[in-house]
């Protein structure tokens, strides 16, 4: 069954004002969401907070994401920045991604549970010319363990490798940290651009998608039926 | 101001946060006769004081190794320290000394003082031009900001990474003034040396120190200062601050400020530096705009408004007001606005078009105890900015802005403002021909309005003058001043006319006539037109809800 025929079939069964017929074609149209039946209906939202000692290059990072420009002289954050970016993961599904950017700044840290509480994801960024960005990361870490959501997926993202003459943290001794924490792990370059779209596909790809196709399409958009597929949406720098 | 009904967020305090502890290095305490140079006729020895460390004289120590401070030490070290270091003499010659003369009303200003001569303009823009005086302004001004106990906080640089430096060329004459409020408690807070003025604000347990050799006064100065200390607390809130000293005089509150709050301090600093008019005037720049457009944006804000939102502003580049959203009972400070303006596009140098920002905020006018969270959403260059004391409602405010913006955009409000923004405001429009340029605050609004196709960083020296030329303390002041053989033709001079009514303020420079008579009746032209076009100007209703 194609959704072209439950539009069909909707635009009638509207005119009518039949509200049962209605509510089922909608739990219809969820099933074949959620079992991933038709090829143009996967799209899933997920919140994504970035964390980590300030200067590491966190906005840096995300505005390479998202724009794909990188600025030498950024301003450190304030509080936090929220953006958002949709990417294609694969010809079938359509990935957006809210962005919170948080400052690294110590004084803000008593607002972090703000941005992470409910994040299906974190991007824990250290500078691997800075050794005490690491033990931060760490930190950030075990705090998200004990108190954001239960199955929040980590990435540990070393930032700024064209770096590398400069080199502190060894990749080895950053990597056995993220395997016994169960993290994903990457050396990225805000810079370069190296590694940046890689960290968010293989976020998107680690995290549950079906689960978030049901509340989402439910919640935030309703299911419209008139125009049923989303992933007409514009493809980003990472697709 | 005082406020029982808005509650704020007083539990958000900024920590200390994880941060290696320094080792702690013994502190060498110099002796007080080492840092002055009292009625001995030998130069003070610069070099030797910076070889001090700069955490030097405590209380004790100066008890006990020289009687008690006064005043005088303090003059004869600055004395030679001004003469070691001056550079730039004032050579302005003030013709006529201030005038102040009172009038029954402002409105027949010019008939009391007579015929009007008419003149044709020259091209003043040769007259004001001069790059050499830029150049004597560097250097001729420098802010410190310390704890009580000595340590270095803050202090103007252009280079961030050599602000320590300054402290130490500094150190003796900032050591001696310290001491000299904790052991004297010296009530003294400005004072001249040749054409250094030296002025410090004591909010213990900071202290703030500015240096200046453009002949401003205290007042001025002291006001500068008072900005800085704001945007600290702005950022650190009063509480932080006290606590962080508690028990712990020698502290050291850099360890709490970020790049964020040396760049925004930089910012600030620049800002007085190069000469914003709204800081010296204590207004805010409103950029001129169609009533039928001024209105409409103000119904929209306020049909949008969210039940979290407390205060809304739009605003453009460079702190400029378009519009504000406020409750009946409430209004904001001046200062508090400044900063967050301040740190408002500074955030907005690389934002990103759809970033949306959600800035934690304490408005130490409004209430020094808390923070209030600022949601800022950019459409093009201006900002929308809407404020809650509720840190968990980001989204709601999104929301709002959304239809905001939405429906400004609906309305062509945007077309509208960016219109306005690239027309600016010129002195063509206003029939004061002979005007190069002016400053027009209405004090009712708070809002300032000038041309702004001028450079306003040249004229700072007139305005400057002029503005501290007026008795403040008078209903009614009017001040006129004529400065001989400035600018690169040495025979032209330059004029400036100061006046201040119970409604407004109005300061206007000329190159070409200096007649007294003819400023003070472009003056009168001056402030007739923007009476007369006041709604246009300025942001006068505002949507109170
Ligand atoms: N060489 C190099 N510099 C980088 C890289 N990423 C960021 N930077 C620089 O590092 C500095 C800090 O970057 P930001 O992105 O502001 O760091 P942040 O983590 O967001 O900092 P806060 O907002 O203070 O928490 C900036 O000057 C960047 O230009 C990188 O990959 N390579
Ligand atoms: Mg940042």
């Amino acid at each position: 069954m194609s959704s072209n025929s439950i539009r069909q079939h909707t635009n009638s069964e509207f005119k009518r004002g039949n509200k049962s017929i209605i509510t089922e074609i909608q739990t219809e149209y969820n099933r074949i969401m959620a079992t991933n039946t038709s090829p143009e209906t996967r799209f899933a939202q997920f919140k994504l907070v970035l964390l980590g000692e300030s200067a590491v290059g966190k906005s840096s990072v995300v505005h390479r994401f998202v724009k794909d420009s990188f600025d030498d002289f950024r301003e450190s954050t304030i509080g936090a920045a929220f953006l958002t970016q949709t990417i294609q993961l694969d010809d079938t599904t359509t990935i957006k991604f809210e962005i919170w950017d948080t400052a690294g700044q110590e004084r803000y840290k008593s607002l972090a549970p703000m941005y992470y509480r409910n994040a299906n994801a974190a991007i824990v960024v250290y500078d691997i010319t800075q050794e005490s960005s690491l033990e931060r990361a760490k930190a950030w870490t075990k705090e998200l363990q004990r108190q954001a959501n239960q199955d929040i997926v980590i990435a540990l993202a070393g930032n700024k490798v064209d770096l590398e003459s400069q080199r502190q943290v060894p990749k080895e001794i950053a990597e056995t940290f993220a395997s016994e924490e169960g993290l994903l792990f990457f050396e990225v370059s805000a810079k370069s651009g190296e590694g940046i779209k890689e960290i968010f596909t293989k976020i998107a790809e680690k995290l549950p998608l079906e689960s978030q196709l049901k509340p989402n399409r439910l919640q935030n958009k309703g299911v419209d039926l008139q125009r049923p597929s989303t992933n007409n949406q514009k493809n980003s720098c990472c697709s | 101001m005082e406020d029982d009904r808005i509650s704020i967020d007083s539990d958000y305090i900024p920590e200390p946060g994880y941060r290696p502890q320094m080792p702690k290095r013994p502190q060498k305490k110099p002796s007080l006769s080492q840092l002055m140079v009292t009625r001995s006729k030998s130069p003070l020895k610069l070099a030797e004081l910076q070889a001090q460390p700069t955490t030097g004289v405590s209380m004790e120590n100066v008890g006990q190794e020289e009687n008690e401070l006064d005043t005088d030490r303090i003059y004869n070290t600055l004395n030679h320290y001004g003469s070691y270091h001056d550079s730039s003499n004032d050579q302005s010659t003030i013709r006529t000394t201030p005038t102040l003369t009172v009038y029954s009303e402002d409105d027949d200003l010019a008939n009391t003082l007579g015929e009007i001569i008419s003149q044709r303009s020259t091209d003043l823009k040769d007259n004001f031009d001069h790059e050499e005086q830029q150049e004597k302004l560097k250097g001729a001004k420098q802010f410190f900001i310390l704890s009580a106990a000595g340590k270095p906080i803050y202090s103007m640089s252009s280079d961030a990474d050599h602000n320590d430096d300054d402290f130490v060329n500094y150190n003796g004459i900032i050591q001696t003034i310290v001491s000299s409020f904790l052991v004297s408690g010296s009530s003294l807070k400005s004072f001249v040396t040749e054409s250094t003025r030296f002025t410090f604000l004591n909010q213990s347990p900071i202290i703030l120190l500015a240096i200046s050799k453009i002949g401003e006064s205290e007042s001025e100065l002291m006001n500068q200062l008072d900005l800085l200390y704001s945007f600290l607390l702005s950022a650190l809130s009063k509480p932080h601050i006290m606590r962080s000293f508690e028990n712990k005089e020698g502290f050291d509150l850099r360890k709490h400020l970020g790049r964020a709050d040396l760049s925004g301090l930089n910012l600030l600093t620049k800002e007085i530096i190069d000469f914003n008019p709204g800081l010296l005037v204590g207004a805010l720049q409103s950029i001129k705009l169609k009533k039928s457009i001024r209105d409409k944006s103000r119904s929209i804000m306020l049909n949008k408004r969210s039940k979290n939102v407390l205060y809304g502003m739009l605003v453009a580049p460079g702190g400029k007001l378009i519009n504000v959203l406020r409750p009946k009972s409430h209004t904001l400070h001046t200062t508090d606005l400044q900063i967050l303006f301040s740190i408002v596009f500074n955030q907005a140098k690389n934002h990103s078009e759809d970033e949306e920002l959600w800035l934690p905020i304490c408005f130490s006018k409004f209430n020094p105890n808390g923070f209030l969270y600022a949601f800022v959403k950019f459409v093009d260059q201006v900002a929308l900015i809407l404020i809650s004391a509720d840190r968990n409602c980001f989204f709601e405010l999104s929301e709002t802005s959304k239809k905001i913006i939405e429906d400004f955009k609906k309305h062509q409000i945007m077309k509208q403002i960016n219109e306005s923004l690239h027309h600016g405001l010129s002195t063509i429009d206003i029939p004061a021909p002979l005007i190069y340029h002016f400053i027009y605050k209405s004090k009712k609004h708070l809002q300032y309005v000038m041309p702004t196709s001028t450079n306003v960083t040249t004229l700072q020296r007139y305005y400057l003058r002029l503005y501290s030329s007026i008795d403040r303390d008078a209903k009614i002041s009017v001040s006129f001043i004529k400065w001989d053989n400035e600018g690169k033709d040495s025979n032209s001079s330059i004029a400036g006319l100061g006046w201040v009514s119970p409604n407004y303020e109005v300061y206007l420079i000329t190159g070409s006539i200096t007649k007294r008579e003819v400023l003070v009746n472009s003056a009168k032209s001056i402030v007739n037109w923007c009476k007369r076009y006041q709604e246009r100007l300025f942001v006068c209703e505002g949507a109170v809800f």
